[in-house]
């Protein structure tokens, strides 16, 4: 067991590490129960904690690119500087989209990261329960 | 809040996609409205699958706590 600081990486070294000793009955006694409920516990937190954080989000240079396009088109609209202001302007916000969607990917994976401890602590109180 | 903002966002938009087809001939206009009705469609969904994931993920986290818990009352009643 370790209680380094948690990364992805590290959750899912820890977890295949689980299903690597799960598979082997000699193993499974009260110290290394007690072991892995803390683990799971402390990936299941992880994992939740990834899926409510908030990820990132459009920076600073995806608003000021939008900002600076709006002052622009609105400065000369109708004129070429304008119509440049707002083609930038529209850039910078489909960028800042790319943000957005890239933070819902990333909230997916950590729900996957997620389903895999709820599969670990259910194969974990099976393991409990057959216990001679 | 977002997802509202997000919804009169993208009638905004049909109503620029609309104007610039119908009443102005500006495909500009027409193109901003796409544009426009498209990215405020986008957050929107991104917004829900948020609130969905969100949702799933509590469902989840108490689901593996109560297999933890009975994992440990298991091991309280055999005095380990």
């Amino acid at each position: 067991m370790t209680s380094d600081p948690m990364d992805v990486v590290a959750a899912e070294a820890l977890l295949r590490r689980f299903e690597v000793e799960a598979a082997q009955p000699a193993s499974v006694d009260a110290a290394w129960l007690r072991g892995w409920v803390r683990e799971l516990r402390r990936l299941d937190a992880f994992a939740a904690g990834l899926v409510a954080g908030r990820g990132p989000s459009p920076g600073l240079g995806e608003v000021g690119l939008s900002a600076f396009g709006l002052i622009l088109g609105i400065w000369d609209f109708g004129g070429i500087s304008g119509a440049i202001g707002l083609g930038l302007g529209w850039v910078g916000l489909f960028l800042g989209l790319g943000a957005w969607v890239r933070a819902v990917r990333d909230a997916q994976a950590a729900l996957a990261l997620q389903h895999r401890v709820h599969r670990a602590a259910t194969l974990l109180d099976a393991l409990s329960q057959a216990r001679p | 809040m977002v997802v509202e903002g997000s919804v009169l966002l993208a009638v905004l938009g049909l109503v620029m996609m609309w104007a610039g087809a119908v009443l102005l001939s500006s495909p500009v206009v027409l193109l901003a409205g796409v544009s426009l009705a498209y990215m405020a469609a986008r957050v929107a969904g991104l917004v829900m699958s948020r609130r969905a994931m969100a949702r799933e993920s509590r469902a989840l986290s108490g689901e593996t706590a109560a297999a933890l818990r009975r994992v440990e009352e298991g091991l309280a009643r055999r005095g380990e």
